[in-house]
């Protein structure tokens, strides 16, 4: 996040409480036990620098590599001196190229600096030996202790640590206001399963280097290979909504009356689905329900749709077979199938009596409800061939008069209040579709 | 200290000749086998490679063989159940061909002393891995009537990097067991299925990509009964033609693209008149601003005519644009009724400004699968 861009009081609060929360712990922790450089501190301090500097930017957050070699730092040398290579994690030459905001550099490295050292504090407290330490003090051999005996400590480590990182970086995403807490959370949950997976590479990463530090190269490849994939994931990922977008959109491009509509209903629906706070798992399949939402109209020959005068009863039967069509169709991508229902029943009325089957909202899904809303909105303020668009007022009338009926009080009403349609200017479609993609700065998320 | 190990244990072959160990290897293996990654065309991603190769230097070779075929069998009889047979008689023989030479490279390797070890216990994963990935291949290869050396160093290019990291988890688990025992499976394991998570949701989000472009295309083909499944069918040929024509698995995944998309300007169009229009033919200008189709955008430029001399593209991408209109022509060729409104890719559009070897090899495939061609200049 650039300096230009003004951070919102709240999260440059939680950063400076990060912060000062970070050097108090590191100080308390160098009192009690101070830091020890050995030369498998210097090797992960520069494999960590290293990580971090090849770190892979996703939306909201940044993955690292760093993470398990902190673990591995608090196994080998206890946690005063892993807090070291904690900080050392959250400097990256990127952050200082993209001028990054310091709050956001304070409030990562505190972080980082404050998990560190209570996970390495909670796996000490449970028995969990330092590897070097233990060669010196105890005389013992290095690397002497087991891994059964350490699952306790160590899992409780990453417990700790993983929620830690996680629950705090969820935190700052919610304090810049661009998310609901809960969806922060949300977020970054999904991350926990990978991130504890990664404590137990830390370990292995303690155990090889105690055994001989120059054997680290040998962690390279399998981390490397795990987060070059994960990121062309992301990569495909990310591309996903707005690849589907242009294609959908070029199809409909035939029929000059339907151009654009689905992407303008994906817009919208969005716009209703955050009115009515909607969680981002939601929002996420309500945009890909509506972008799909008329796959089966594409079937439906051009000379039904642009058709001027009424209908005959097959032509009408084409068009009102499109709904199950689609869902059909959606059904057939496997991560979707959970979509098609809002496919199918998108010309279903709240009251009962719409198409293509007539039931009620009992069982018609909440995110078809919201679709019916922003499909008919767009139908009604766009010109089609038999008839002419209506303008904003006249078509929110509409809404109110079939609420109860045709579509769902609570939909409308969100949508009135929010004033959705009042900012689109019909002869600029999709001109607001990047409106709500305003970029969040990039967190540390020391896990894969 | 891998030194230190082969010396130790070069005499006696191996860390701990151990059933008990052998047992927990062959669950290890079964857990990260029961979680291999199928591909669509019956390969698999897999990351237990990285255990038997390991095994074949912890717990001996006779229990490393046990181990192999025992997980093996078993992880192929839980996911596949009587389908098993087929796939479970190609790992296997993969599988035990590879401790087969790597038996063999180490058994000979006595003959230079124990300061060999150090050596042995990198080129014992390093062996087993690439033997494994070899035989795979070849079987494939004889299966499907590939060239076996282009799909043999096209694979071997994709996989390195998979292989590399499965090869530095085994030296890792080699290293680590001398010290923690059969505990070093644990954080090994957890490694290999970090691996393992991030090629399966890569591929993951690669099939929706591929099922949604090719239920779009399908969703706007339903418009005409005759064009309906033209797309998907020369897609199909075309894969067929590119893997018999040895194209990499990349370059075939982009050629299948090509030619689920090479009539997308007709799908985009407004009425029949203009879909039928021969002289239209503008599938890539209709892709131009979707990112995800950067390097099908060429092939489709070819196909579409776009092209004025043997400069303007790559060899790569004439033989996928020569491969992806061979596969319409044939379907159109199948399909008599499509014939009068088909106007995409064809041979005859582009095939003058195609390199005569690149035509020749493209052809060839395409005969050599049954397929009719028209004549190519």
């Amino acid at each position: 996040m650039s300096e230009n861009v003004r951070l919102p009081r709240p999260f440059r609060t939680l950063a400076f409480i990060a912060c000062v929360l970070g050097g108090t712990v590191l100080l308390a922790s160098w009192a009690g036990s101070p830091p020890r450089i050995t030369v498998e501190v210097v090797l992960l301090a520069v494999a960590t620098l290293l990580s971090e500097n090849f770190s892979l930017p996703l939306s909201k957050y940044t993955i690292s590599l760093a993470y398990p070699l902190t673990i591995a730092a608090v196994i080998l040398v206890g946690p005063s001196t892993a807090a070291i290579v904690a900080a050392l994690s959250a400097v990256s030459l990127q952050d200082f190229r993209s001028n990054t905001s310091p709050s956001v550099m304070m409030f990562n490295m505190g972080q980082l600096i404050t998990v560190t050292v209570v996970g390495g504090w909670v796996y000490g407290s449970l028995g969990g030996a330092s590897l070097l330490e233990s060669s010196v003090l105890g005389g013992a051999s290095v690397g002497a202790f087991s891994l059964p005996t350490s699952m306790i400590p160590l899992t409780a480590m990453a417990v700790v640590c993983a929620l830690g990182n996680v629950g705090l970086t969820g935190l700052a995403i919610g304090a810049l206001g661009r998310q609901s807490l809960r969806d922060a959370l949300a977020n970054v949950t999904w991350l926990i399963p990978s991130q504890f997976a990664l404590a137990f590479v830390g370990f292995l990463i303690a155990q090889v280097l105690a055994i001989s530090p120059w054997a680290l190269p040998f962690f390279i490849a399998p981390l490397l290979v795990a987060r070059q994939v994960y990121q062309r994931y992301a990569q495909l990922k990310n591309a996903y909504g707005d690849t589907v977008r242009s294609l959908v959109g070029a199809l409909e491009a035939k029929d000059a009356y339907t151009r654009g509509h689905s992407e303008r209903v994906a817009d919208y629906s969005l716009e209703l689905g955050r009115a009515m706070n909607l969680d981002s798992r939601s929002l996420e399949r309500l945009e890909y329900s509506a972008l799909l939402h008329d796959l089966g109209k594409l079937a439906v020959p051009s000379s039904i749709l642009s058709k001027p005068g009424s209908l005959s009863d097959t032509e009408m039967d084409a068009i009102r077979d499109h709904p199950s069509r689609g869902a059909s169709m959606v059904a057939k991508i496997p991560p979707l199938r959970d979509l098609a229902d809002n496919v199918g029943k998108h010309h279903e009325w709240y009251g009962g009596g719409g198409y293509p089957s007539g039931v009620s909202a009992a069982q018609i899904p909440p995110l078809a409800l919201i679709l019916c809303v922003a499909d008919c909105y767009d139908a009604m303020t766009t010109t089609r061939a038999y008839r002419s668009a209506l303008s904003h007022e006249q078509a929110v009338i509409e809404l109110q008069s079939c609420s109860g009926s045709q579509f769902d009080p609570l939909v409308v009403r969100a949508f009135v209040e929010a004033g959705i349609g009042l900012a689109w200017d019909a002869d600029l479609p999709g001109d607001c579709s990047s409106a709500h993609r305003a970029p969040v700065p990039a967190f540390e998320q020391a896990t894969l | 200290m891998i030194q230190a190990i082969g010396q130790a244990h070069l005499g006696s072959w191996s860390l701990s000749v151990s059933w008990t160990t052998a047992f927990w290897f062959l669950l290890a293996a079964f857990v990260l086998d029961l979680f291999d990654i199928s591909l669509p065309q019956g390969d698999n991603i897999g990351v237990s490679g990285a255990l038997y190769a390991a095994s074949l230097w912890v717990v001996g070779p006779f229990q490393a063989v046990a181990v192999c075929l025992g997980a093996t069998a078993l992880a192929h009889m839980v996911r596949w159940g009587s389908k098993a047979g087929y796939r479970l008689a190609g790992v296997a023989t993969a599988r035990v061909a590879a401790m087969g030479v790597t038996y063999a490279l180490v058994a000979s390797s006595g003959l230079f002393g124990p300061a060999i070890g150090a050596v042995m216990a990198v080129m014992v994963p390093a062996t087993f891995l690439m033997v494994e990935m070899s035989v795979a291949q070849i079987e494939a290869s004889l299966v499907a009537h590939h060239p076996i050396g282009r799909l043999l160093t096209g694979n071997l290019r994709i996989q390195a990097p998979l292989l590399l990291a499965q090869w530095s988890a085994s030296v890792l688990l080699i290293l680590t067991f001398s010290r923690m025992g059969i505990w070093s499976l644990v954080p090994v394991v957890a490694l290999l299925l970090l691996m393992r998570q991030s090629y399966a949701l890569f591929l993951e989000i690669r099939e929706t990509y591929q099922t949604t472009i090719e239920v779009l295309v399908e969703a706007a083909e339903s418009q005409d009964e005759r064009t309906l499944g033209h797309a998907e069918r020369s897609a199909s040929i075309a894969r067929a033609i590119a893997m018999r024509a040895g194209l990499t698995a990349s370059q075939v995944e982009t050629v299948s693209y090509a030619a689920l998309l090479h009539d997308v300007d007709a799908l985009a169009a407004s009425s029949p008149q203009e879909s039928s229009d021969s002289k239209r033919g503008k599938s890539s200008a209709v892709l131009e601003e979707i990112g995800f189709f950067s390097e099908v955008l060429p092939i489709l430029r070819v196909c579409d005519g776009c092209c004025v001399s043997q400069d303007d593209y790559s060899r790569d991408e004439f033989m996928a644009a020569m491969i992806v209109a061979l596969a319409s022509d044939a379907d159109v060729a199948d399909h008599p009724g499509m014939a009068s409104i088909h106007h995409g890719a064809s041979v005859g559009r582009f095939s003058r400004f195609v390199p005569a070897d690149v035509k020749a090899a493209a052809v060839s495939a395409a005969l050599s699968l049954g397929h009719k061609t028209q004549a190519v200049y």
